[in-house]
C-alpha cells in the first residue's frame, strides 16, 4: 500500500489509529499491540500477500536467536556458542538478501567473466527487505554486545513491522522505538501529536505528490527515452532527478514520520536541508541519517577496528569500503556500486582536506558539493552505463546546444558557432516552464527551512492550519496519479 | 487555539475545498460521464478522448442503437457522427489515433455492445504510415491503461483531482465566451471549432510542411502499418468496412510528389489499402478541399466540419464522389493510380 494513496488516507490510517485507541481507552494493551501489528503485516501485505510469510520467517528467526543469545549470555554459557549464534543469523539475514537481491546479479557477473550459461533466477525483490533485514541485524549485534535492554516479543514484532517505517525507512534503532513500543503514557491520543503528525504528514504528501512527481515527468524522459540530449536538456534532466530523489525520498519520511506521531511514536529525522551541504562529511550528515548511522556503527567501526594501528589513509580506505558497500545495499548494479565508490572517495578526500585544514570559500565549497552530488546521482539513476554517459556527455558537451526559438531574433549570430535554435526541451518533454520549476526546486533546497524545523518550530497557528489546508488539499487532489516511491526499489 | 479545536478546523475546511473540487467537477463534467448540460459545459475542450470517448460509450450512449463506429486519428474527430446517413454512428475518433490502437478501442466497443458493429468506417492519414513502432506500442499500453480504468471503481477519483478541476475551469471559460479553440465537443460528441484566418492558415501550412513527412522519406519498412489494418479486417469479419483517406493542404502534396521515397510510399499506401479493403474512397490528391485549405481547414490537414459533412455524405448516400474525391477498388486500381500519377505531373 503506498501512503500517497486514498486507500491509506481515507480508510488504512483513519481505521488503524481510530481501532488502536479504542483497544487502550478499555485498557486492551495486548489486544491494541496485536492490532497494530496486524495492520502492519496488512499494509506489507496490500504489495504482494505472498511474501508475508517471508517477513514472519524473518522476524520469528531473528527473535528467537536474540532470545538465545540474549538467554545464554545471562546463564554463563561459553563465549563460543554467543558468537556462533550470532554468526548464523548473520548469515540468515545476509544470506535473505543476497538470494533475493543480488543472486541474479553474481550469476550474470559470474556468466560474464567466466562464460559460463548459469540459468538468472528472475526473483522478485521482496518489498522493504533491505530495510527490515538491516534493522534486525542491528539488534542481533547489539543484542551479542549486551546493549538491548527490551526484549518483549510483541514489542520486538512492532519494531520491526511498524507501517509507517516498515517499507523505506527511516532505519530505525531498537534503543530508539523499544521503550516508545512499551511505554504506557504513549497508548493514551495527544491531541497535539496527531495535529504535529498530520502537519509533517501532508508537507511529506505534498512534497511527494506535487513537487518529486512534476521533477519525475523530465528526469524519466531524459534518462529513458531518445538517444541524445542536448546541454540544457541534460541539465535539466539531471538536476529534475536529483530533486526528483529528495523531494520523494524526504516526502515519504515525512509521511512515515507524521503517520507514527499519531501513534505517539517518534522517529528519528532522516535529512537535514543536504543541498545545502558545504561538503560530502556534511552531506551525509544530512542526507539519510539513519543509514548514515547504521553504516558507521555497523560496517566502518569495524573495518577500522581491525586495524592494529589506525592512520588517516587506513580510515580513508574504511571510508571507501564502507561506502561501497552502502552503494551496493541500494541495488544489485555496478551503477550503485559506482554511486558508493565515488561517494566514498569524495568523503575520503574530505578528510583528508580537513585533517590538513584547506579551506574553501563557502559559496564555492557548497557549489562544488552540490555538482558532486548532482553528478554522481546519474549513476543511482541511470540503469545502465550508456544511459549515465548520454546524460554525463549532453552535459558537458558543447557540441549539441540548441536554445528557444523565440531568442533567434536577438541571438542569431550564435549560429555560427553552431548553436540551434528550436524545442530545447522536447527530450525531456518539457517546456518553457520546466527550468522555472527547476530553479525553485534549487532556491527550495538551499533557502527554506525543512520540514523537520518545521515541526521544531510548529504551534497551533492559524498561518500552520492554512498551510495545512492548502497542502493536504493540493496533496489529495494529485493523489489521482499514484506513482511509488523511488526507495521502495530498495 | 487548542490542539482538538486546530484539528476540527482543519479536517472541516479540507472537507469543503475538496468537497468543492468534487461539486465543480461533476457540474461540469470534462470526463463525460454523465448526461446533464448546463450553459457552464456546453463546448468541453478535449485532453485525453481515448479516455472520454470511451466514457461517453460507457456511461451516456445506448450501445445497443449504435451500428457503426468512426475510427481516425484527429482530422476525423471533426466529422460529425449525425452526418452519417442510413446508419446510428459513434465518433471513436481520437488524437494521434493509429490503425493498431483501434483494435483495442473497437473491441471495448464490442464488448459493450456484446455483439459486433454493422459498419466501421476508418479515416486513414497518410503520415500514419511513418509513425513509429515504438510510439504505437507506447500508445497501446496506455490504452489498455485507460480502458482498464473505466471498469475499476478507482475511475470515480478522477471527480477528485486537480487535473479534471483545471479542464472544468478551461470549459467554463470556453463556454462563457464561446471559444471552441481548435477542438472542443458539445455534450453529444459533436466537434466545433474557431475558424482561423486565412492567411494564418497558409502562414502554419506552409512552415508544418517542412518537416512534416521527414520520417517517412528516411524511412524503409512500414510493414507494421499495414499489417494493423491487415489484423483489423480480419478481426471484424462480420462488419462492413468504409475505408477513406482524409484531405491534405496541396503544400502537402507538392511535398510528397517532390521526394521519391514519398511519392513511392504513397502509391503503395493507395494499393495496399485497396488489396485489404477491396475498395476506399481517396481523398488524398488534388482535388477542391486540397486546393482550399486556407478557407476549409485550420492548417492544411485539419479540416473543419463542413468538410467532414461532405465526406460522410459521400460515404453514405448517393452523393457523387468526384470532383472531391475517387472510388478506388480492385478493378479500377491501375487507372486510377494512372490518372493519379498524371494529376501530380500535371501540377508539377
Amino acid at each position: 500500500m503506498l501512503f500517497n494513496s486514498y486507500e491509506f488516507i481515507l480508510l488504512f490510517l483513519p481505521i488503524s489509529f481510530f481501532v488502536y485507541f479504542f483497544l487502550n481507552k478499555n485498557r486492551l494493551t495486548t489486544a491494541s499491540k496485536l492490532w497494530l501489528i496486524f495492520s502492519s503485516l496488512f499494509f506489507y501485505g496490500w504489495w504482494n500477500i505472498a511474501y508475508l510469510p517471508l517477513i514472519l520467517s524473518s522476524v520469528l528467526f531473528n527473535y528467537l536467536i536474540t532470545r538465545l543469545i540474549i538467554g545464554w549470555g545471562k546463564s554463563k554459557i561459553n563465549h563460543f556458542n554467543k558468537k556462533f549464534l550470532l554468526q548464523v543469523g548473520l548469515v540468515f539475514n545476509v544470506g535473505l538478501l543476497v538470494y533475493f537481491k543480488y543472486m541474479d546479479f553474481f550469476i550474470e557477473n559470474t556468466n560474464a567473466i567466466f562464460g559460463s550459461n548459469i540459468a538468472s533466477l528472475h526473483l522478485v525483490l521482496p518489498l522493504a527487505i533491505s530495510f527490515f533485514t538491516l534493522q534486525q541485524i542491528a539488534f542481533l549485534i547489539d543484542s551479542y554486545e549486551g546493549l538491548v535492554k527490551e526484549n518483549d516479543f510483541l514489542n520486538y514484532v512492532i519494531f520491526v513491522t511498524f507501517f509507517p517505517q516498515l517499507i523505506a525507512g527511516p532505519i530505525v534503532h531498537h534503543k530508539e522505538m523499544m521503550p516508545q513500543f512499551a511505554s504506557v503514557k504513549n497508548k493514551v491520543k495527544n491531541y497535539k501529536n496527531i495535529a504535529l503528525g498530520l502537519f509533517i504528514f501532508f508537507i511529506g504528501l505534498f512534497k511527494k505528490v506535487v513537487i518529486a512527481d512534476t521533477f519525475a515527468v523530465w528526469a524519466t524522459a531524459g534518462f529513458d527515452t531518445g538517444t541524445s540530449l542536448n546541454l540544457v536538456a541534460a541539465w535539466i534532466t539531471s538536476l529534475s532527478y536529483t530533486f526528483q530523489l529528495y523531494f520523494d525520498f524526504s516526502g515519504y519520511t515525512d509521511m512515515a514520520i507524521g503517520a507514527a506521531l499519531l501513534f505517539n511514536i517518534n522517529l528519528p529525522q532522516n535529512f537535514n536541508s543536504p543541498y545545502k551541504a558545504t561538503g560530502m562529511i556534511d552531506f551525509w550528515n544530512r542526507w539519510h541519517l539513519t543509514l548514515t548511522h547504521f553504516i558507521t556503527t555497523y560496517i566502518y567501526t569495524p573495518i577500522v577496528r581491525s586495524f592494529k594501528k589506525l592512520t588517516l589513509h587506513k580510515a580513508m580506505l574504511a571510508t571507501v569500503i564502507t561506502f561501497l558497500i552502502a552503494g551496493f545495499w541500494h541495488g544489485a548494479s555496478w551503477m550503485f556500486i559506482i554511486f558508493g565508490g565515488l561517494h566514498g572517495v569524495g568523503l575520503a578526500t574530505n578528510h583528508y582536506w580537513r585533517k590538513r585544514k584547506i579551506k574553501l570559500n563557502p559559496i564555492l565549497s557548497w557549489f562544488i558539493t552540490f555538482n558532486f552530488i548532482n553528478i554522481t546521482f546519474i549513476f543511482f539513476r541511470a540503469t545502465n552505463f550508456d544511459d549515465a554517459v548520454k546524460v554525463l556527455s549532453g552535459m558537458f558537451s558543447l557540441n549539441n546546444i540548441i536554445i528557444p526559438t523565440f531568442l533567434m531574433e536577438k541571438l542569431s549570430y550564435l549560429s555560427q558557432y553552431n548553436i540551434l535554435f528550436g524545442n530545447f526541451l522536447s527530450d525531456v518533454s518539457g517546456g518553457y516552464h520546466t527550468p522555472v520549476w527547476v530553479l525553485i526546486g534549487l532556491i527550495i533546497v538551499t533557502t527554506t527551512s525543512n520540514s523537520s524545523e518545521k515541526s521544531d518550530r510548529f504551534s497551533l497557528n492559524k498561518k500552520n492550519l492554512f498551510g495545512i489546508i492548502i497542502s493536504s488539499t493540493l496533496g489529495i487532489l494529485y493523489l489521482q496519479q499514484e506513482s511509488e516511491f523511488l526507495y521502495f526499489n530498495f | 487555539m487548542n490542539a482538538k479545536t486546530w484539528l476540527i478546523t482543519f479536517l472541516t475546511f479540507t472537507s469543503i475545498c475538496l468537497s468543492l473540487v468534487v461539486a465543480l467537477n461533476i457540474f461540469i463534467d470534462p470526463i463525460w460521464t454523465f448526461n446533464h448540460k448546463n450553459k457552464f459545459n456546453t463546448l468541453q475542450r478535449n485532453f485525453d478522448e481515448r479516455l472520454q470517448k470511451s466514457v461517453f460509450m460507457k456511461y451516456r450512449t445506448d450501445i445497443d442503437t449504435i451500428d457503426s463506429l468512426i475510427m481516425g486519428s484527429s482530422r476525423v474527430t471533426y466529422y460529425n457522427q449525425y452526418d452519417f446517413k442510413n446508419m446510428k454512428a459513434f465518433n471513436y475518433a481520437f488524437s494521434s489515433g493509429s490503425p493498431a490502437e483501434f483494435e483495442f478501442f473497437i473491441d471495448y466497443a464490442k464488448n459493450l455492445k456484446n455483439g459486433h458493429f454493422d459498419n466501421i468506417i476508418i479515416g486513414l492519414d497518410f503520415v500514419g504510415v511513418f509513425v513509429e513502432p515504438n510510439s504505437v506500442k507506447s500508445n497501446i499500453k496506455n490504452d489498455l491503461r485507460t480502458i482498464l480504468s473505466i471498469d475499476d471503481y478507482s475511475f470515480f477519483k478522477r471527480y477528485l483531482s486537480f487535473n479534471t478541476a483545471i479542464y472544468s475551469v478551461r470549459n467554463i471559460h470556453s463556454s462563457i465566451f464561446n471559444r471552441a479553440g481548435h477542438r472542443s465537443y458539445d455534450r453529444s460528441n459533436v466537434v466545433s471549432v474557431d475558424k482561423v484566418d486565412m492567411n494564418k492558415v497558409q502562414r502554419i501550412t506552409e512552415h508544418s510542411s517542412q518537416g512534416y513527412y521527414s520520417e517517412g522519406s528516411k524511412r524503409g519498412e512500414k510493414k507494421h502499418y499495414y499489417e494493423s489494418l491487415l489484423k483489423l479486417k480480419d478481426s471484424n469479419k462480420e462488419t462492413n468496412f468504409i475505408v477513406f483517406t482524409t484531405p491534405v493542404a496541396s503544400v502537402f502534396l507538392e511535398k510528397i510528389f517532390s521526394n521519391e521515397n514519398l511519392r513511392h510510399d504513397y502509391f503503395e499506401w493507395i494499393k495496399n489499402t485497396v488489396s485489404i479493403f477491396d475498395e476506399v474512397y481517396f481523398f488524398t490528391y488534388k482535388n477542391p478541399f486540397s486546393e482550399n485549405y486556407s478557407s476549409l481547414s485550420k492548417d492544411g490537414n485539419h479540416f473543419y466540419p463542413e468538410v467532414g459533412k461532405m465526406i460522410s455524405e459521400i460515404l453514405t448516400s448517393d452523393t457523387e464522389i468526384e470532383p472531391y474525391g475517387l472510388l478506388i477498388n480492385k478493378q479500377n486500381l491501375n487507372d486510377k493510380l494512372k490518372y493519379l500519377k498524371d494529376n501530380f505531373n500535371n501540377k508539377g
